[in-house]
């Protein structure tokens, strides 16, 4: 090996191809350095956003929904913490398992596949919801694997909690998750998890329960860990109500309404409000929580006995004999009888030659006056009666009175029933109006139809003295950020004037029906107070129908429906019960025993007094 | 004995020193900037050990100045031969690190085999290539000379680290490029390269292909491969003229940026430095090819010459490599940036080839000795 000193011409060469090479490695030297450049300085804003976009993220803070509260302060609606496994789709990385990975998570909790997939493909919903209400153990398990679970985490959300799920479910009425359509729509109020009010309270009072949402702006590291808070504004709880209801007395309703299908409905005359409003049969609302039992809600959907139907605002029925308190009021007002009127009750009353309607009572009444004809709903006296005041009179007063029309309570989906008038009659039968229709209208049959909340309302507008109320079910209201309260009112709707003598004068007949031999309210006696108290009976199908059957062998969906009505103490009317039973046959058999548990009940709760004597 | 010393210690070039010492320490600051949590306000502990590293190449730097690198040019073959043992006893014994076996321990200090070869390989190609003569390589006369190739390139290929077993074949044609070669070699080169690119193409891993069409833009990909290149572009861009601030990029820090303290720490200095960072170790990297060069240029002995434009070289083709991956010109392999990136082999070899190189400019003068 030779290490010798080389040639000048080759030292000269190897200068110029050293030199060529140093201008070569300059040169590419540039194109990186322009290449700087374009990202650093022309790039640099577009860039900026970019490495701001990745660590920078909102997050929204959902507002906890306001607490829902009885009469007395019972929380009858609350929340509480639920842990829920969601999948952030930011932090899914190409080449992630995801289908793998959820195939995962289905061996430690149960969810719906089929549904966590399309949320996935749906763009508007960043992160999906896979499962709610993890307990402890699984809650250890992702956060102690979550290496294995990239993109999944556990969230902690707020869901309702029922003190009791049964008694007051279609008052309460629950929430369901904002859709991707309810949160585009309303983008300031509703963010991913939030809750919105489907029914009931829930639903009517929406705005107050709601609250606003907060945001937080959080710095998060390329895992999707917070490492940092840098702005928050916090999430405004929604406001706490006040329900006029009394759980307690809503709670014996539904007791005693045992597996009755029906309406138990107690207001509180002097401004409407509702001591009870209760539906049967009912539902769970846990069901609900903490996500939505799909099983148990297609149940109920399908069940036959329409649990999910509010009866007392919903339910629209032929009310009977109970309408017969409106006639006697507009009997009364307009004097087409005084108390002293009488008919003549023969079990039969021939219209004209052609047309004859028959009393409940084959044999007849004999010759009645209002009181006789009130204690005994006898239909006799009312036929007369009503074609003595004629169906525009009568219209007057039972609109006035909210029948065929809305009370306007503060719940969702109240119905207005049916009260046939001539202009009705001919917009939807495309008829006129025949005197025999006056005949049918006038003992409650025929076209018409009412709620049960509309026959409160009626029998607390004759005794409260002619003002009728919007009826409600919200007290007040307890702001969260004052801590105030403010008490509702009611709302007058109407106003008549009722003398304290017609009022004692159909309450004589109403006390009669429910004290004196041959009354038709007689079950719903209470000893310890007098009552006034009416029966109804609604048919189902005609009696052609029913009449081919023994009278306990009637198949139960063509039973009738059985009415009672109720205001009381007598001496002083305070409070007006109405109580519907569903195909349980006659009014006096089935719906006034439950009238006069619920009047014993508030007497024992102190609602009121027994008689002096 | 203490005279010469004296002498070179007076007489080393300390420009040169002080440029590749100035890496380092950019080198050092950054990774400990990359390791830094300020959440926490932990660091983690790479730039320590760098640091021990750094000393060790010092050292390294001053006993191969001291030592005359021709005697090490005449042992060639014997340490080309004890080089490739190396590279074989890692690829057998060999620890696991990433999937991919690299590492020898010795006492507490991992060693890669595949750094130490560069050193090896640049004193090979000198002892190869010393007899040239001034005329333009002939394919014949490459083929004879390059079979040395052959061995390290498939020994760290199937280890597998491609860029590494790149960096071999990129020196070697770097510098048969720069003593210049006929023209029919050009063409065949060409041909070569058609055929073995779709043979090459099969060899390669899935993620290696994957990053190949990313670069190309023949996939879209911002969630996987892509995304270490694409969360690159966007730390160097949004670090703006004159940057975050040290232990201010928040790509860096918040884990945006894959391996910030090896191949992807000039990201971290164009995020945290910006465009003045950037361009100040362009600059200082062109410098120190200068100096290299120079001495190059200087000396008037064949090895020495080739030497150091081979060492120049492996210098340059690594750092315009590494930094043109970062901001996506490169498809992302994994070379590191001579003296900045984590790496204490990587450190050591390079501090090791500058003291070759100085030892080449203190004896440029003189052919005795």
């Amino acid at each position: 090996m030779l290490f010798a000193a080389l040639k000048d011409d080759l030292l000269g060469y190897y200068r110029k191809r050293i030199i060529l090479f140093f201008a070569i490695f300059v040169f590419i030297s540039c194109i990186l350095f322009a290449r700087l450049f374009i990202l650093q300085v022309i790039q640099y804003e577009q860039l900026s956003v970019d490495a701001n976009r990745n660590r920078i993220k909102t997050r929204e803070i959902i507002a906890e929904r306001g607490f829902i509260y009885d009469s007395k302060m019972n929380l009858l609606v609350s929340n509480t913490p639920s842990y829920d496994l969601v999948l952030n789709k930011d932090d899914i990385r190409r080449g992630d398992d995801v289908i793998g990975m959820l195939k995962r998570v289905q061996e430690v909790v149960d969810f719906d596949m089929d549904k966590v997939l399309k949320d996935l493909k749906d763009k508007r919903i960043p992160s999906v919801l896979i499962s709610r209400g993890l307990n402890i153990s699984d809650i250890a398990y992702f956060e102690e694997y979550a290496d294995n679970f990239a993109g999944l985490s556990v969230e902690l959300h707020s869901v309702r909690k029922y003190s009791d799920g049964l008694s007051f479910s279609h008052i309460l009425g629950y929430v369901s998750e904002a859709t991707p359509y309810d949160i585009e729509k309303n983008k300031d109020i509703y963010k991913r998890g939030s809750y919105i009010g489907t029914m009931g309270v829930e639903l009517q009072y929406e705005e107050e329960l709601r609250g606003s949402p907060g945001s937080m702006e959080i710095e998060r590291d390329a895992r999707g860990r917070i490492v940092n808070i840098l702005k928050e504004d916090p999430a405004t709880a929604g406001n706490d109500l006040v329900l006029t209801i009394d759980a307690e007395l809503q709670q014996y309703a539904a007791e005693v309404m045992e597996d009755k299908k029906g309406a138990v409905v107690v207001l509180d005359i002097a401004d409407n409000s509702l001591l009870t409003l209760y539906s049967a049969p009912s539902y769970d609302l846990n069901m609900f929580t903490p996500y939505l039992n799909e099983t148990e809600w297609e149940r109920i959907h399908r069940d036959k006995r329409s649990p999910l139907i509010n009866r007392p605002i919903e339910g629209q029925y032929s009310p009977g004999s109970v309408y017969k308190v409106a006639m006697a009021l507009a009997g009364y007002e307009e004097k087409a009888v005084t108390p002293e009127t009488t008919y003549k009750c023969l079990g039969i009353f021939h219209l004209n030659s052609y047309f004859s309607y028959r009393c409940w009572k084959r044999a007849g009444h004999g010759k009645v006056n209002m009181q006789e004809a009130l204690a005994q709903s006898c239909d006799i006296y009312f036929y007369n009666l009503g074609l003595a005041l004629d169906i525009d009179k009568m219209e007057y007063y039972s609109k006035i009175l909210s029948l065929g029309e809305y009370t306007g309570i503060d719940l969702p989906n109240e119905k207005t029933g049916i009260y046939p008038s001539r202009k009705w009659k001919k917009a939807s039968r495309g008829d006129i109006w025949y005197p025999g229709d006056t005949v049918n209208t006038s003992i409650g049959q025929g076209y018409m139809t009412a709620t049960p909340l509309q026959i409160g309302v009626m029998m607390s507008g004759v005794f409260n003295g002619g003002k009728i109320y919007k009826p409600r079910i919200l007290k007040g209201i307890i702001d969260q950020n004052t801590g105030e309260y403010t008490e509702k009112e009611s709302e007058l709707k109407h106003q008549i004037y009722v003398s304290k003598e017609i009022q004692d004068n159909i309450m004589a007949g109403l006390i009669d029906a429910v004290y004196k031999r041959g009354g038709t309210s007689g079950r719903a006696r209470v000893k310890e107070m007098k009552i006034g108290g009416k029966t109804g009976t609604a048919q189902v199908v005609s009696a052609k129908i029913t009449e081919k059957y023994e009278k306990d062998e009637i198949p139960e969906e063509y039973r009738d429906h059985a009415w009672f009505t109720g205001v009381f103490p007598a001496r002083d009317p305070k409070y007006v019960i109405v109580v519907l039973a569903e195909n349980s046959g006659g009014g006096g058999a089935s719906a006034a025993p439950i009238g006069g548990k619920v009047i014993k009940k508030m007497l024992d709760m102190g609602y009121v007094t027994p008689d002096e004597n | 004995m203490f005279a010469k010393f004296k002498k070179y210690l007076l007489e080393t070039d300390y420009v040169l020193l002080a440029a590749v010492l100035c890496l380092a320490g950019i080198g050092i600051v950054s990774i400990y900037s990359a390791g830094y949590n300020p959440y926490t306000g932990e660091t983690d502990a790479f730039y320590k050990r760098q640091l021990m590293w750094l000393v060790l190449g010092i050292i390294s730097f001053f006993v191969m100045s001291y030592v005359n690198y021709r005697k090490i040019v005449r042992f060639a073959p014997v340490i080309y031969g004890a080089g490739i043992l190396l590279l074989l006893i890692v690829l057998i014994l060999g620890h696991i690190k990433m999937g991919a076996q690299r590492w020898i321990g010795i006492g507490p200090f991992r060693l890669q085999p595949s750094e130490i070869f560069k050193i090896i390989w640049v004193i090979s190609l000198a002892w190869l290539f010393m007899d040239f003569d001034g005329k333009r390589l002939s394919l014949i006369k490459i083929l004879q000379k390059s079979w040395m190739l052959i061995p390290p390139f498939l020994l760290v290929f199937s280890q597998p680290d491609l860029g590494t077993a790149l960096t071999y074949v990129a020196v070697w044609g770097m510098l048969l490029l720069m003593l210049g070669v006929q023209r029919h070699v050009f063409i065949i080169a060409l041909i070569a390269v058609a055929i073995m690119v779709p043979v090459g193409w099969q060899h390669l891993h899935d993620y290696q292909q994957t990053r190949v069409k990313v670069f190309l833009g023949l996939v879209q990909d911002k969630q996987g491969d892509g995304y270490h290149a694409e969360q690159s572009k966007v730390a160097v861009g949004s670090g703006g003229i004159n940057g975050k601030g040290f232990l201010g990029g928040t790509q860096a820090h918040l884990s945006f940026l894959p391996e910030s303290h090896t191949d992807f720490i000039y990201s971290v200095i164009n995020e945290e430095q910006g465009l003045i960072g950037g361009t100040t170790v362009i600059l200082l990297f062109l410098f120190l090819i200068f100096k290299i060069f120079s001495i190059a240029m200087k000396t008037k002995e064949a090895s020495g010459k080739l030497i150091a434009m081979a060492v120049g070289c492996y210098i340059f083709f690594q750092f315009i490599i590494n930094a043109g991956m970062t901001v996506g010109m490169v498809p992302i392999v994994g070379i590191p940036m001579p003296f900045v990136s984590y790496g204490g082999t990587s450190l050591l070899s390079f501090f090791t080839m500058i003291g070759i190189v100085n030892s080449i400019h203190l004896r440029r003068y003189s052919l005795i000795d």
